[in-house]
């Protein structure tokens, strides 16, 4: 079970990884979050306020956005 | 709002979708770069070096009895395309206008994405980055002068690869022209050029390389070439006047050779 349950989290950290490439602000506000000391809620908060996001990760809803493309790899597309 | 600026540009949010979608619709298919080599980031335009994980040593150290080295990195450079829209023609966008004149974007695409290729393949000696093309220790080998030439010189090379223990999935990198000519060849009995050439990679993909000169074998194992981008593309705004608003395309990256024989250039 137990190694079930790391395979899970394996596949968990791997659908992450895939959607923040997709998005840069989440990997913005992510990367505020992640392996950070302190106060978890505090981070996201600040993350959050710093990416100028309304808590969606939709440009469509926030004008002209961060200005990246998020084009990324193309590898495999 | 950060270093682009795109809150001071007079664009509506309509406008900057049409611009964010176009740019981005004209770069996937000219980036042959990212097509085919490891991608690393973004990393945000604050990263300024790719780590080399590598010293070189210093002579002198502040006192006796110590060792002193300097670790080297590779810094990011930076590609900037400008170009200027029309205002009439985003307010035209506004109204519901479905042939907004586009073309400076379009330009400013096509160039900044040769300019990536370019680095990529062949390397951009003033920023300190090494071509694919160019650091393969593998002797360039003629690609041939028809469309029918071409799978005996591919061959060849994913040949030369294995030959060096590089292992595949491959992939192949083409010129314009050569492109071209192996979209257009049917070999005798009909079969699409396209089609012997991907099972000859075993199915790797064949890549429009723009900026590209003749053709490149390469391993798409992973590991082999790194590309770290610090801004990924973005379109940034400069200033803007009565008629035109003047904006560009940006970005910084750094790209790293790991392993040169795990590239078999073709010459055109």
């Amino acid at each position: 079970m137990a190694d079930a349950q790391g395979e899970e989290f394996k596949h968990f950290a791997m659908d992450l990884e895939f959607l923040l490439r997709k998005t840069p602000r989440w990997r913005q506000i992510a990367a505020g979050v992640l392996f950070q000391e302190g106060d978890i809620v505090a981070h996201g908060e600040a993350a959050e306020a710093e990416s100028g996001d309304g808590g969606s990760g939709d440009e469509d809803d926030n004008g002209p956005g961060d200005g990246s493309l998020g084009i990324g790899s193309l590898k495999g597309a | 709002m950060n270093h682009l600026l795109r809150g001071h540009a007079p664009l509506s949010d309509g406008n900057w979708q049409l611009l964010d979608d176009e740019a981005r619709e004209r770069l996937q298919g000219a980036l042959a770069g990212r097509r085919l080599v490891d991608f690393s980031g973004p990393h945000g335009w604050e990263h300024s070096a790719t780590n080399l994980g590598r010293t070189t040593p210093i002579g002198t150290a502040p006192c006796e009895g110590v060792a002193a080295a300097q670790r080297r990195v590779l810094p990011l450079a930076e590609l900037r395309a400008e170009f200027s829209l029309s205002l009439a023609e985003l307010r035209d966008d506004d109204r519901g206008a479905p042939d907004a004149d586009l073309e400076p974007l379009d330009r400013a695409a096509r160039q900044i994405a040769i300019a990536e290729n370019v680095a990529v393949f062949h390397g951009w000696e003033g920023a300190a980055i090494g071509g694919i093309v160019e650091t393969s220790p593998i002797e360039p080998r003629p690609l041939g002068e028809s469309g029918e030439d071409y799978p005996r010189s591919v061959a060849g090379a994913v040949e030369a690869l294995r030959g060096r223990g590089i292992d595949g999935p491959y992939g192949l990198a083409l010129g314009p022209d050569e492109h071209l000519h192996a979209v257009e060849t049917a070999e005798h009995g009909g079969y699409p050029l396209m089609d012997h050439l991907a099972k000859i990679l075993c199915g790797g993909p064949i890549v429009w390389a723009p900026g590209v000169r003749g053709a490149v074998v390469l391993s798409l194992r992973g590991g082999d070439f790194l590309f770290e981008s610090g801004q990924d593309l973005s379109i940034g705004y400069s200033h803007h006047d009565a008629e035109a608003v003047h904006l560009y395309l940006e970005e910084s990256f750094s790209f790293v050779v790991a392993t040169p024989e795990a590239a078999a250039p073709l010459s055109s």
